[in-house]
């Protein structure tokens, strides 16, 4: 009977005692705070919040994600891969340290990243696809580049620095006015060319755009 | 000649360790890797006489590496001592208790000690017959690991399912008639999973600091308090009469040797399973073999979970070249050590070449270690200051955990032993726990 009471009273003293662990975890938790705070904070455990503006994958699958807010970036290292996209508002939680002379924060795993909101209506950037073409493949996407080759039935966008090239497919009948170097944002279906052995954007279906980005 | 010198010196005192953290149920390997690699820099300096002799920096740190993988494997080994002779299991060989123990109460604790040294002895040459294949089957050109993880929700649903709908202990507070002591029982299996889990979900959001600077890990307070001291508190308060021990070397006859391959086959495959899926431990492991298995004979029971043990701390540094992924504490400090790429093409690469040397060497040393100290214990186990024994662990495992995790540590660990004594008190398993792990790995994948 002593064996008893002592089982029961056990199991309400642990109910008890995780409700207050449950508080004490409420006070304890890492501080959201601002990216230019962040120096005040090494070898601490933050939060974090901004735009990603960067994100790329190692050859150790660890990803490094750079987000802005209020002007101000960091690079986030995280150990394993994450769904994060660029243009997503995320939050991170991990430990603020200095990596080759930059602050940056450490991440245990994609647990403690938090897609706060995904990017709405953004034209990923060439560089992005590139990283992961796979998870964008036979979907509508918008992405963005410099205009290069233009044929009769195809023209090739390009990043920047010239380093990564996408042919885009487009229907002759559209009315598509556009010119070596111009900066535009292509909204067609990624797919993979087994012909040619190469991804490709084919504007082909009602709702499939090239927009010329003006001031470019 | 001299780095295999040095790897077999390392490896020597790695088992010697292994057999520290074994005997002192509650000091895990873990804990010596994390200590170990806080100390790297200084250990580093402090070998800096062995450039001199065309040793770099690499190789020291392989060294280290060396030392936490032979304390990892010869721990599996001699934590079998403690399960049975004092009753007082980490949370590997928590499942042991009840063969080992109950061989123990019919004077033949030895016998058990040595039937599970057989059992991971078994393991490492199983493991070390198989890993070859297995990494074509795991990486590439198969890639069972990448199948397995976009099946990995429903595997650890199945798992935490078999491992409650599994539980055999049957609780008569409510009722001793009928099939309600039995639906009690995994009732309350599902009580400890689902109490065990909202405190894994609670922990993974507090924030810990070591007072001293040191690398803080939230897991250790809540696994040393989950697993660690509820066995040690339950040794202090049952005081068991034990007969004198019988001192002769098991005999097998051929139907129990046959048995005891399927054993060690079915265990090492289980602890093969445990290296590759996350948030499952020996123990689940453990009650998959048995499963599996079907055998009820504690002899058997015991050469199983022993073959599961050391199956999965031998399999978690050959997963770490094919996943890149650390599945222990001890793979984790290995993998912070020295750089691990994948393992690619058809030769081994070279730093796995010397884990694998410390893998069979220290196996080897650690099963005539267990043999031998099993024998010390059997014939001198009633001249142990068992209890003070007891207590000094309690006490060292609490200042570990303040010297790692601060005062917010200690509560942890606190709440931890609570939700660890759960269990005990109420007879229900205590892999049930583990909920602290699979729980959360389970909300984050859905």
């Amino acid at each position: 009977m002593k064996k008893m009471k002592l089982k029961h009273y056990l199991m309400i003293i642990t109910i008890i005692s995780i409700i207050l662990l449950y508080f004490l975890s409420k006070l304890s938790q890492a501080p959201l705070i601002n990216i230019y705070e962040i120096q005040n904070y090494n070898g601490k455990q933050v939060i974090v919040e901004g735009i990603v503006t960067d994100n790329k994958l190692t050859k150790y699958d660890n990803q490094i994600i750079t987000i802005e807010n209020n002007n101000t970036k960091i690079s986030i290292f995280c150990q394993e891969k994450t769904e994060v996209d660029f243009g997503d508002k995320i939050q991170a939680k991990g430990e603020v340290q200095k990596y080759k002379g930059d602050w940056e924060l450490f991440v245990d795993g994609p647990s403690n990243i938090k897609i706060i909101e995904k990017g709405k209506n953004i034209s990923f950037p060439l560089w992005q696809i590139a990283q992961n073409p796979s998870k964008y493949i036979n979907q509508n996407i918008s992405v963005t580049g410099f205009v290069e080759s233009i044929s009769n039935s195809y023209f090739c966008i390009v990043d920047f620095e010239k380093k990564i090239f996408l042919p885009v497919i487009y229907d002759l009948g559209k009315n598509i006015t556009i010119y070596p170097g111009q900066k535009v944002i292509i909204f067609g279906r990624f797919s993979f060319d087994e012909k040619n052995f190469r991804y490709k954007i084919e504007i082909n279906k009602e709702g499939h755009y090239i927009n010329p980005l003006e001031g470019e | 000649m001299l780095p295999f010198l040095l790897i077999l010196i390392f490896c020597t005192l790695g088992v010697l360790t292994g057999v520290i953290t074994g005997l002192l149920p509650g000091l895990h390997v873990n804990n010596i890797a994390l200590i170990l690699l806080s100390l790297s820099g200084t250990i580093i300096s402090s070998l800096s006489f062995l450039f001199d002799f065309g040793i770099n920096i690499e190789f020291i740190l392989i060294l280290m590496c060396v030392y936490i993988i032979s304390t990892a494997i010869c721990h599996t080994f001699i934590g079998i001592i403690p399960s049975t002779f004092l009753g007082a299991p980490d949370e590997d060989k928590a499942l042991s208790v009840l063969p080992a123990h109950s061989l123990l109460l019919e004077g033949k604790g030895y016998e058990a000690v040595s039937l599970s040294a057989v059992g991971s002895y078994g393991a490492i040459l199983f493991c070390f017959a198989l890993f070859y294949p297995l990494r074509f089957i795991i990486g590439d050109p198969l890639f069972f690991y990448d199948t397995l993880k976009e099946i990995l929700l429903f595997v650890l649903l199945a798992v935490s399912i078999l491992m409650i709908a599994t539980e055999k202990s049957k609780i008569n507070d409510f009722g001793r008639t009928g099939i309600i002591p039995s639906i009690m029982g995994i009732l309350f299996a599902a009580i400890v999973f689902f109490i065990s889990g909202f405190f894994g979900i609670i922990i993974f959001n507090v924030t810990v600091y070591s007072p001293i600077g040191l690398n803080s890990s939230i897991l250790f307070p809540a696994l040393a308090g989950l697993f660690g001291t509820p066995t040690l508190l339950m040794s202090l308060m049952t005081k068991p009469k034990i007969p004198d021990q019988i001192i002769d070397e098991p005999v097998l006859n051929k139907k129990a040797k046959i048995s005891s391959f399927y054993s060690v086959a079915t265990g090492s495959l289980s602890g093969i399973f445990v290296a590759i899926i996350p948030g499952i431990t020996s123990s689940i492991g453990t009650i998959l073999s048995l499963i599996a298995r079907g055998e009820s004979d504690k002899r058997q029971t015991i050469i199983t979970l022993s073959a599961v043990n050391t199956a999965c701390a031998f399999f978690v540094f050959i997963i770490m070249f094919i996943i890149l992924k650390g599945r222990s504490g001890a793979a984790l400090a290995v993998m912070d050590l020295v750089s691990v790429s994948v393992w690619k093409s058809l030769f081994l690469p070279e730093s796995l070449v010397y884990f694998l040397i410390a893998i069979l060497f220290s196996g080897f040393f650690s099963f005539f270690l267990t043999i031998r100290i099993g024998r010390l214990f059997a014939r001198n186990f009633r001249r142990i200051p068992y209890f003070l024994l007891i207590k000094l662990t309690i006490f060292l495992i609490c200042f570990l955990v303040f010297v790692f995790t601060g005062v917010v540590g200690l509560v942890v660990f606190f709440v931890g032993t609570l939700v660890g004594l759960l269990p005990i008190l109420w007879g229900v398993r205590r892999s049930h726990c583990m909920g602290v792990l699979i729980v959360p790995i389970i909300l984050y994948f859905i």
